[in-house]
Formats: structure tokens, C-alpha cells, sequence
């Protein structure tokens, strides 16, 4: 007889006291959980290996779920860490590849080869960070709305990108017509200047 | 003569229980009005997002408009900060492809003036935390207005504080909300 008695309160209060509990499983029913696993535009470089169809999945430990997916983030994450890190060395190279082609211009000739030498160091560490966004994979979401700091990175990404590989041309033809040193300086402050402000602008 | 008396402590428990109920309303979100927003701090900068997608219920005394329950849904991956990095970070850091939303129940409402108390159960990243908050209630012709705010620590839910180059953010998420019935 107690224990019936017991019951029923038990009941009683269980029924008038765990409504919240009761209007949050109503409100996780009708919330859908889908998250859509890949933005609805990203870079083609990613696509080829993240899209839905991309080389990547055709690798069971990258099949397009939600789990793997996670696990994609992480990845990501990691890479663009990297791309941050070997950043700050590419902008060091600049800075001394800039001291040193400076003092080139001055006419100290005996470092020539020390320019050349840092030259291939600065276009190795410089293309290796530009590649790695471009194969990371895919972030959650397209771009947002107007402009962010990340627009700007890319708007200046396009430029020190270009003005990097004029850079690069423009020192080979510089051998055979001289007069084109100063474009290829401006050119390779140019890819400097945007470079240290794609990186500033990240601050913001 | 048990029998009777059991079935009538029976009747009379539902129906205690049901005139509780019934006097008491539901009351959904106007999604379009609300929204709840979080803020978080880095040594180099500090951001805001917003999500405009707030799921709620609330449980109304009608005769003296007091909240009696409420319960909120949120997904993450709704929070919009301007920056879609920056977003596509947080649903990583706080693995929102498992674990999706956002959720709080109250376990109890205590109504002060025109101010409510709320504790409450914080569903986060699958870590279930009891929360206290203030909130102040506004009764507005067709409409009831809730606005508060309150902060969390990341290392409370198990979630490890973001880093730029190499900094971590600061381990706070503070969040305010604005929400209508």
C-alpha cells in the first residue's frame, strides 16, 4: 500500500515538475540536426581533392560523414597553422632578400649570389604557403556577406601572388636587358608590402 | 475499500495535475525577431555572432504572466560572425558536426519584479552544466521580451580555447540574447 502510495507521488511530481526537460525534447524533435558537410561554392584545388567526388574520397578514412568530416576540420586546422608559421619565415626571407637586393642596387656585386641563393629559399617558402590553403580542405561555410578581414587576405593574396611571379620573370630577363632592374624592384615591393599587410590584416 | 480509495487518489492526482497543466499556455518563438549572439576575446582583436535561428518555448501562467518553464535550442553552425573562417573554426573546435546545438532547460524560474531568476541545465558540446542567470521580462501588447545575458568558460564544456597565430583566445564566451514570444 506504501509503495503504490509512493508511486503516485512520484508520478504526480515527476509529470508537473519536468516540463522544461519535456519542451526541450519538443524542440530537439522539430530542429533538424543537418548541417550540410561542404560549403555551397569553394576553390575548384579543393574540390579536386574535398569535393563530394573529390580524389580524397575515394579513401575510406575520407568518405563524405559527418565523422570524417570532423576529422577534415582538424586537418585543416593543422595546415593553416603551418600556413601562418611558414608565413612569418617567407616575410623574414623578404625582409632579408630586400636588405640584400638593396645593397645589390648600391653596387655590391659579391652578393649576387648570396640574392640568388635567398631568392630560391623565399620562392620555396612562399609557394609552399600559398599551396596550402589551396589544397587544405574546405571550410564549413561559403563566404559570408561583405567584407571581412579574410576578403581582404585574399584580395591581397592575388596581389602579392602576382607580383611575386613578375618578380620572378623579371629577374631572369634582367641578364638581358639591365634597364629592367627597377621594375623588378618595384615589383618585388610590391609582392613585400601586400605580403606584410595580407598578414597585419588578419589581426583585425 | 483500498481499491476505492487508491482509484480515487488516483483520479484525483491527474486531475490536480491536469488543472496545473492547463493553466499554464506554450508559447513558441517569433524566430524572426530573436536572436542570441556571442562574443569572445583574443589579445589581437575581439568578434561578435549572431545566430537569428533561436528555437523556444516557453510555459506561461496566464493569470499572472509569470514564465513557469522555459526551454531554448541553438544551432552553432547558425552563428554568423562576418567571417566564415572564423565560423567554420568554431563548429571544429566545438565538434558541432556531433554535437549540434546549443540547448538550455530550466529547472527553476524565480520571478523578481520585472527581473527572473533562471536556473537551468546548459547543453553544450554534450556537457551538461547547471547555470544561473538573470533575465528581465518586458509584457508588451501581444508579445513577451526577454533579454539577458550571462557568461561561460570553454574548459567548463570540455572545449579547448581557439588559437591565432599561435594565441589562444580567452577560454570566455559571453552571450546576450533578445527573444520574443
Amino acid at each position: 500500500m506504501r509503495i503504490i502510495i509512493i508511486s503516485f507521488f512520484l508520478i504526480f511530481l515527476f509529470s508537473s515538475q519536468n516540463n522544461a526537460q519535456d519542451l526541450l525534447n519538443e524542440l530537439e524533435s522539430i530542429e533538424s540536426n543537418k548541417i550540410p558537410l561542404l560549403p555551397g561554392k569553394f576553390l575548384i584545388t579543393q574540390k579536386i581533392f574535398w569535393g563530394k567526388k573529390g580524389l580524397m574520397r575515394s579513401f575510406n578514412k575520407f568518405k563524405l560523414t559527418p565523422e570524417n568530416r570532423q576529422k577534415e576540420l582538424k586537418v585543416r586546422k593543422s595546415m593553416l597553422k603551418v600556413h601562418q608559421y611558414l608565413g612569418f619565415v617567407t616575410l623574414g626571407g623578404m625582409l632579408a632578400q630586400g636588405i640584400i637586393g638593396s645593397q645589390l642596387y648600391t653596387g655590391n656585386m659579391s652578393l649576387r649570389n648570396a640574392h640568388e641563393n635567398m631568392g630560391k629559399v623565399v620562392n620555396i617558402s612562399y609557394f609552399s604557403t600559398a599551396a596550402i590553403p589551396l589544397f587544405s580542405p574546405p571550410k564549413m561555410f561559403k563566404e559570408r556577406k561583405g567584407l571581412s578581414n579574410i576578403k581582404v587576405h585574399k584580395i591581397l593574396a592575388v596581389i602579392h601572388f602576382s607580383s611575386m611571379v613578375a618578380t620572378n620573370i623579371l629577374s631572369h630577363k634582367i641578364d638581358t636587358n639591365y634597364n629592367l632592374k627597377r621594375y623588378h624592384r618595384a615589383a618585388a615591393y610590391t609582392a613585400f608590402g601586400s605580403y606584410a599587410a595580407s598578414m597585419i590584416v588578419i589581426k583585425f | 475499500m483500498k481499491n476505492y480509495f487508491l482509484i480515487i487518489l488516483f483520479i484525483s492526482s491527474i486531475s490536480i495535475s491536469y488543472a496545473q497543466q492547463s493553466k499554464f499556455e506554450k508559447i513558441y518563438v517569433n524566430k524572426k525577431k530573436s536572436s542570441i549572439s556571442y562574443s569572445m576575446k583574443h589579445p589581437l582583436h575581439t568578434w561578435n555572432a549572431i545566430s537569428n535561428e533561436v528555437s523556444s518555448i516557453i510555459l506561461l501562467d496566464r493569470e499572472k504572466m509569470d514564465i513557469k518553464e522555459l526551454a531554448v535550442v541553438v544551432k552553432i553552425a547558425s552563428f554568423d560572425s562576418k567571417n566564415s573562417n572564423r565560423d567554420s573554426n568554431m563548429i571544429e573546435v566545438t565538434e558541432a558536426l556531433k554535437f549540434p546545438n546549443v540547448s538550455l532547460s530550466s529547472t527553476a524560474i524565480s520571478q523578481r519584479n520585472d527581473k527572473l531568476i533562471v536556473k537551468g541545465i546548459l547543453k553544450f558540446h554534450g556537457v551538461s552544466k547547471e547555470i544561473i542567470f538573470e533575465v528581465e521580462k518586458e509584457i508588451l501588447k501581444n508579445e513577451i521580451k526577454i533579454t539577458g545575458d550571462f557568461s561561460i568558460l570553454m574548459t567548463d564544456f570540455e572545449i579547448k580555447p581557439p588559437t591565432l597565430l599561435g594565441i589562444a583566445t580567452n577560454e570566455n564566451i559571453d552571450l546576450s540574447f533578445t527573444v520574443f514570444y
